[in-house]
């Protein structure tokens, strides 16, 4: 069963294909990797550079918003001398189906990675049943 | 934060940055992505030029899981992304396995004084130019 129907590509209004100029950072969609088993569906999300408390993910009429802060004063006071990449925000949505149970959905951080787990509603876990 | 492109510099580190992809075609068997080197990398100069500092994303990984070493001017940052068993995935998007970068540096660095931090997924590399390298003042007679 998918539980993730499909990822929002608009985000958004004034967001545009996941760069967006706000307050001078830009926004970037974090890769993802999605995977599940019978009792959970796991997500993880590269967000390099966002502290554990700068992370807010919050799920409402079953879109799962996950939004991320890095610290732009970081690089005050150095001059970019050539730049492959570039840095800002995170923020990512997915729409999840109601067969999870919302208020079981866990989160951690380790090594810029933003790990959630969002466990089956129990009536959503697969049963095996006995033929008498 | 703004990011700024300088001319001389970043055309020969395109240079470099094509010739290092090669390795990462398919050809050599060494390819998680054809869109460039990885870890991708921004370099920024501190303290009126004196310091340099290189900072890549490698999230997912440990300080014990990477390695920098820096000889004759060239920096090289290689280690690994532990790999998952991601049994029923639905979407592989993030990067795993060995990777492995030369930065050729422009200038010639301190080799005591360099410094590596990883922290949040980001490994910065501090690096102080050689006293060579720093420009002399020449008293005219």
């Amino acid at each position: 069963m998918e539980l993730f129907k499909r990822r929002t590509t608009e985000p958004k209004a004034k967001e545009e294909k996941g760069e967006t100029m706000t307050h001078q950072t830009r926004y970037y969609t974090p890769p993802a990797d999605i995977y599940e088993n019978d009792e959970a569906i796991t997500l993880e999300l590269e967000v390099p550079g966002v502290a554990k408390d700068q992370v807010s993910i919050s799920l409402e009429k079953g879109v799962l918003e996950i939004d991320g802060k890095i610290d732009p004063k970081r690089y005050d006071g150095y001059v970019p001398l050539y730049t492959e990449y570039g840095v800002g925000h995170y923020s990512r949505r997915f729409e999840v189906s109601d067969a999870i149970a919302s208020d079981k959905i866990t989160a951690s951080m380790e090594s810029g990675i933003l790990t959630i787990v969002l466990p089956r509603a129990e009536a959503a876990k697969p049963r095996k049943i006995e033929i008498n | 934060m703004q990011i700024r492109y300088r001319d001389p510099l970043t055309s020969l580190m395109d240079i470099q940055r094509a010739f290092d992809s090669v390795w990462e075609s398919p050809f050599f068997g060494n390819s998680i992505s054809a869109t460039g080197a990885y870890p991708p990398i921004n370099i920024f100069e501190g303290n009126e030029g004196k310091k340099i500092i290189v900072v890549t994303e490698i999230p997912g990984t440990g300080k014990d899981q990477i390695k920098v070493s820096y000889q004759n001017k060239t920096l090289t940052i290689e280690g690994e992304i532990p790999a998952k068993d991601k049994k029923g995935a639905h979407r592989i998007e993030r990067r795993s396995g060995r990777f492995s970068r030369r930065i050729n540096l422009p200038f010639r660095a301190k080799p005591d004084q360099i410094n590596a931090e990883y922290a949040d997924g980001i490994l910065s590399i501090h690096l102080a130019k050689a006293e060579e390298e720093m420009p002399q003042a020449i008293s005219i007679k």
